[in-house]
């Protein structure tokens, strides 16, 4: 099923979706709940917010598709803007208050007792250390390195061009480098 | 470095290119490579987050949810056309009965108001809206009718002493006036102008009987009677004359002292008015163009007696000495008229000077009091009396003496003269 499914084009499965057609829903929402469960995550830093702002962004998506048209974007940049606006909603109504609660659920019941230390203790630093760039940075930072979005897909997803994600990238990374202990230390 | 070249750095090692092997293809830009990679690889130590276990109930819900959006996307359309469109068809079903029905009763109802109801305004609109879908050859037919029409309701306005509306008066004479002006072009012979004149004559007769709450009431009426009359007159005078001599005479603005003169070929009595005179044949009365001398002059006198010899009138008995004086034979007409004792049966048909009385005998015998119809002719006959006295002169040298007088004053003249010729028969100067 998802192999028939990847071998349709953006187009293809946004008119199957818009005809709220099982086999598509599921394969959209598998394929993108995890990435987008991690980008508002970081986003927001809170575990339990995170996740009901992406059930939330499924269920927007899905009173969407019958006004939605397909032009150039593919869906998933249309979830991330989906995800995108909501996150920014709920940090306007947040007042940007700094979340204290960050990485305490996010550990991984698999991992042993040394690896969820190291694991929380990463996820605080990253956490802490995009609290300290600007929105827009943090933003180029997470699409671009944590969920491996393309600079076109960014571009689309926050509303700007590719060079100024490209700049933005590039002054994100070096900011982020001097917040972030170096490697090996 | 800028931005192009930390660009293909960053491509470069996420192609997987080492940061050793950058450093030492970008020598001189070593430190800054380092400073943009080192935060990439600790990027990929950190362990992505997991879902919740929550997340897989929302996975249900959201499946649930598009199950139900699909069906209404797959349902809803062909209920939503088939109810939507029985709803229309009923809907509209509902108003039109219902409009038709309401339509035709608020018609039916209105068809009997009179000026003032409240659905009078219904009734004129309805008739103003079948006026103009009537075709325009039969729009005068229709519009005589509605003349008709405002006459009955006039009618019955005085029949229930309710006041009637000076606009509607005047309307009603407007309308009759037009009417007559788009007659004129038409034949002679046209039906329709028979029936405007017998709708100018029954509205005449209805304005006639409308009682005068004061005098500008009285006067208004005067003045819309005399409008009409004038109407009926120019209509009557059509008869002989072509429709663009007609049509002339109409656009006329006043026609009060010329119109004698259209009347010309008539011979007997205007049926439409009895106050026309007929026209005289003999060269004596030609000046009687104006009205007064034919008719005041001789017709009362010589009538009464032959009609009404018993009656305590005493007029008659004067009069008929004094009408042997002048004329001697002729018995025809007064047989006939004193039994019609209507101005247009008498008058129509005989000879010509003689019926012209018939209209002064009925002045005397019905009398002011009683008639209702006469009574509006009286004023009409009193306006004539004054005119006399300038005409007189020039008009009745020799014949008429008594006549304007003896209808006021019978027994004045010389009545006991010649009393013994054909008892009282009037005869006209003229058949001397």
């Amino acid at each position: 099923m998802l192999v028939l499914l990847e071998s349709l084009s953006d187009q293809e499965i946004i008119e199957r979706a818009k005809a709220y057609d099982h086999a598509v829903l599921q394969h959209l929402y598998e394929a993108y709940s995890p990435a987008l469960f991690r980008y508002i995550y970081y986003r927001i830093g809170d575990h339990e917010t995170a996740e009901d702002i992406r059930a939330d962004v499924f269920i927007k998506m899905l009173e969407g598709l019958g006004s939605f048209n397909y032009q150039g974007w593919s869906i998933a940049s249309w979830l991330y803007r989906i995800a995108h606006d909501r996150v920014v909603d709920h940090l306007r109504r947040q007042g940007r208050r700094k979340q204290e609660t960050l990485v305490d659920t996010v550990v991984d019941p698999t991992d042993g007792p040394d690896q969820q230390s190291l694991a929380s203790l990463d996820h605080a630093e990253l956490y802490a250390a995009l609290q300290q760039l600007t929105d827009e940075q943090a933003e180029v930072i997470i699409l671009r390195f944590l969920q491996d979005r393309s600079i076109r897909d960014v571009a689309q997803i926050t509303g700007r061009s590719e060079g100024a994600i490209k700049a933005l990238q590039h002054r994100a990374l070096n900011a982020l480098g001097r917040l972030l202990r170096p490697v090996g230390d | 470095m800028n931005d192009k070249l930390s660009e293909l750095v960053i491509d470069a090692w996420q192609n997987g290119v080492s940061l050793e092997t950058l450093c030492l293809q970008y020598p001189h830009h070593a430190d800054a490579i380092r400073q943009l990679i080192n935060p990439l690889i600790k990027l990929q130590q950190v362990k992505a987050p997991t879902l919740p276990p929550r997340a897989s109930q929302a996975q249900a819900d959201f499946l649930r949810l598009a199950q139900h959006y699909r069906a209404q996307a797959t349902a809803k359309p062909k209920q939503r056309r088939s109810l939507l469109t029985q709803r229309w068809l009923w809907a509209t079903a509902t108003i039109v009965v219902l409009l038709c029905l309401s339509g035709n009763l608020v018609l039916s109802a209105s068809a009997r108001a009179l000026p003032g109801d409240n659905l009078y305004g219904v009734k004129r609109w309805s008739e103003s809206l079948s006026l103009a879908f009537t075709p325009s050859d039969q729009q005068l037919s229709v519009r005589i009718e509605l003349v008709n029409e405002r006459q009955r309701e006039i009618a019955s306005l005085v029949a229930l002493n309710k006041p009637v509306p000076n606009g509607l008066l005047d309307e009603v004479v407007n309308e009759t006036q037009s009417i007559e002006l788009a007659l004129a072009p038409t034949h002679t012979n046209d039906p329709r102008r028979d029936q405007l004149r017998q709708a100018n004559q029954q509205l005449q007769t209805t304005i006639a009987i409308i009682p005068s709450d004061n005098l500008s009431d009285d006067l208004k009426h005067h003045d819309l009677i005399e409008t009409l009359d004038q109407s009926s007159q120019r209509m009557v005078a059509s008869a002989s004359v072509t429709p663009t001599q007609m049509v002339k005479v109409l656009l006329e603005p006043t026609m009060s002292a010329q119109p004698v003169t259209v009347f010309e070929p008539t011979d007997g009595p205007n049926i439409a008015n009895p106050r026309v005179p007929p026209k005289p044949q003999t060269p004596t009365l030609e000046p009687t163009e104006v009205v007064l001398p034919t008719s005041t002059s001789t017709a009362l006198p010589t009538f009464k007696p032959t009609k009404v010899p018993a009656a305590p009138v005493v007029k008659p008995i004067a009069t008929a000495t004094i009408v042997p004086t002048i004329l001697p034979t002729s018995t025809a007409l007064p047989t006939e008229l004193p039994t019609a004792t209507e101005l247009p049966p008498a008058t129509a048909l005989p000879t010509s000077v003689p019926t012209s009385t018939p209209l002064a005998t009925e002045i005397p015998s019905i009398g002011l009091p009683t008639a209702t119809t006469v009574v509006v002719r009286n004023p009409t006959v009193v306006v004539p009396t004054k005119i006399p006295d300038e005409i007189k002169p020039t008009e009745v040298p020799t014949p008429q003496p008594t006549s304007a007088v003896p209808t006021k004053e019978p027994p004045a003249p010389v009545p006991t003269k010649e009393p013994e010729d054909s008892k009282g028969q009037p005869q006209p100067i003229s058949h001397n």
